[in-house]
């Protein structure tokens, strides 16, 4: 019985190792006597099981055979590398770290904090300017195909084309508060230009700006009069009361939500705004058939819900 | 050119038993393991696990060779190791290490000489 066990214990060795002492080795059991040194000898191959699986893997395969071409006198004319074929266990220990590796990195990603990216601010203060919406979309829709008027088209297009290097996107790199000079389109003259080139009131393919998720905000300034349909008190009655001031200042919308510091609000499209601190954080303005505001909707940390306007 | 052998330097007590084994003559795996119970008076106890592993390890080094079946009425499962002139190299150099050890041993605990006041 031990000696099957001997047997079996030593069957599970590396095969180069049994191949070569395996038979010796039950040669030597064989020639003990007495069952406490046959036992003794299976505690024995059971330790050199494990340790020739654990500490010897270099003598688990046969070695590769170096071949030296030999010269015209004898002589190798150059040597050759041992041709190097990894470990199977070598191969699948890198396959499993590479996973882990890959792993904690898109958890890294995925769940990282900073990740902003800003796009150029534009300004259009001109006679005919009015609320522009710069057109905004992810980036996988096609692009916006539509019908503008010429002007506020070519104003969007020139501001583009003239804004410095200094004001293209840059990952971490916060856009400045005021808008660029630059941006400042004259009407006038871009509708003369406009007029030569016989371009005026043809449909332009606008091509889509890009929109990161959730951070990039493309801000337009708005008319001051915008502000006093969104200005007042707003408030939910169930299941949390939570009441909401909107008020301007200095020509931008501020925010005071209860238990959070007053924030300034930045235009991201239609009737959504960002907290400038914390752009995750957002409000967007519910209008009626009218166009009368009713009330707002507000993501405060992720969480969402409705306010009603109270008090204009 | 002689070879630089140090770097084997110091051997373990079961390799340092094996080729001290082996030195004297030829042997298969279990006579080595019977020599080196003898040598060391009952004191070290090689087993077989132990044994191959090292004899595995002194043939990669080149330090023994095997030499195959060698008696026609012996167990045609035992292979013969012989010490190699490198193997020999080795363990001259573990013995002259050993015999520093032992010399400074016996000067350290030797009775200190007592001082003169």
């Amino acid at each position: 019985m031990l000696r099957l066990f001997y047997r079996w214990l030593l069957r599970f060795h590396p095969t180069r190792f049994r191949e070569r002492f395996a038979e010796e080795m039950l040669s030597i059991f064989d020639h003990v006597e007495g069952r406490a040194a046959a036992a003794e000898l299976v505690g024995d191959a059971f330790i050199s099981l494990v340790r020739q699986w654990i500490m010897r893997s270099e003598y688990w395969e046969e070695k590769a055979t170096v071949s030296v071409p030999a010269g015209a006198c004898g002589l190798p004319v150059f040597y050759t590398l041992e041709s190097y074929k990894p470990r199977k266990s070598a191969l699948i220990e890198g396959a499993v770290l590479t996973w882990i590796v890959y792993s904690a990195l898109f958890l890294a990603i995925r769940h990282g904090k900073v990740h902003s990216v800003y796009l150029p601010s534009l300004s259009f203060e001109s006679a005919a300017s009015s609320e522009v919406q710069l057109p905004t979309s992810t980036p996988n829709l096609p692009p916006t195909q539509a019908r503008v008027h010429p002007r506020t088209q070519s104003a969007a297009i020139e501001a583009r084309a003239n804004s410095s290097e200094a004001d293209r996107p840059s990952l971490g790199k916060p856009m400045p508060s005021e808008p660029n000079s630059s941006a400042r389109v004259s009407v006038s003259q871009e509708q003369a230009r406009l007029d030569a080139t016989g371009k005026l009131g043809r449909t332009i393919t606008t091509p889509p700006l890009v929109q990161f998720p959730s951070q990039s905000v493309a801000r337009a300034k708005i008319r001051k009069e915008t502000f006093h349909l969104y200005v007042g008190v707003y408030s939910t009655d169930v299941p949390n009361k939570l009441t909401v001031l909107v008020t301007a200042q200095d020509g931008r919308l501020a925010i005071e939500v209860p238990g959070e510091q007053k924030s300034m609000l930045v235009h991201i499209h239609g009737a959504r705004y960002a907290f400038s601190e914390a752009q995750d954080n957002w409000i967007e303005f519910m209008k009626n058939g009218n166009g009368a505001v009713y009330g707002l909707q507000i993501s405060l940390n992720g969480s969402e819900s409705r306010s009603l306007r109270k008090v204009n | 050119m002689k070879e630089d052998l140090s770097s084997f330097l110091p051997l373990s007590s079961a390799t340092l038993h094996i080729l001290l084994s082996l030195a004297g003559d030829d042997l298969h795996g279990y006579g080595i393991m019977r020599e080196v119970l003898r040598q060391s008076q009952g004191q070290y106890k090689l087993g077989p696990g132990t044994l191959y592993d090292n004899l595995q390890k002194l043939i990669e080094e080149r330090l023994i060779q095997e030499l195959g079946q060698r008696a026609q009425d012996d167990d045609p499962r035992r292979r013969y190791y012989r010490l190699t002139s490198r193997g020999r190299g080795v363990l001259a150099g573990e013995v002259a290490r050993l015999e520093r050890v032992v010399r400074e041993g016996k000067l350290r605990l030797q009775p200190a000489n007592p001082r003169r006041a």
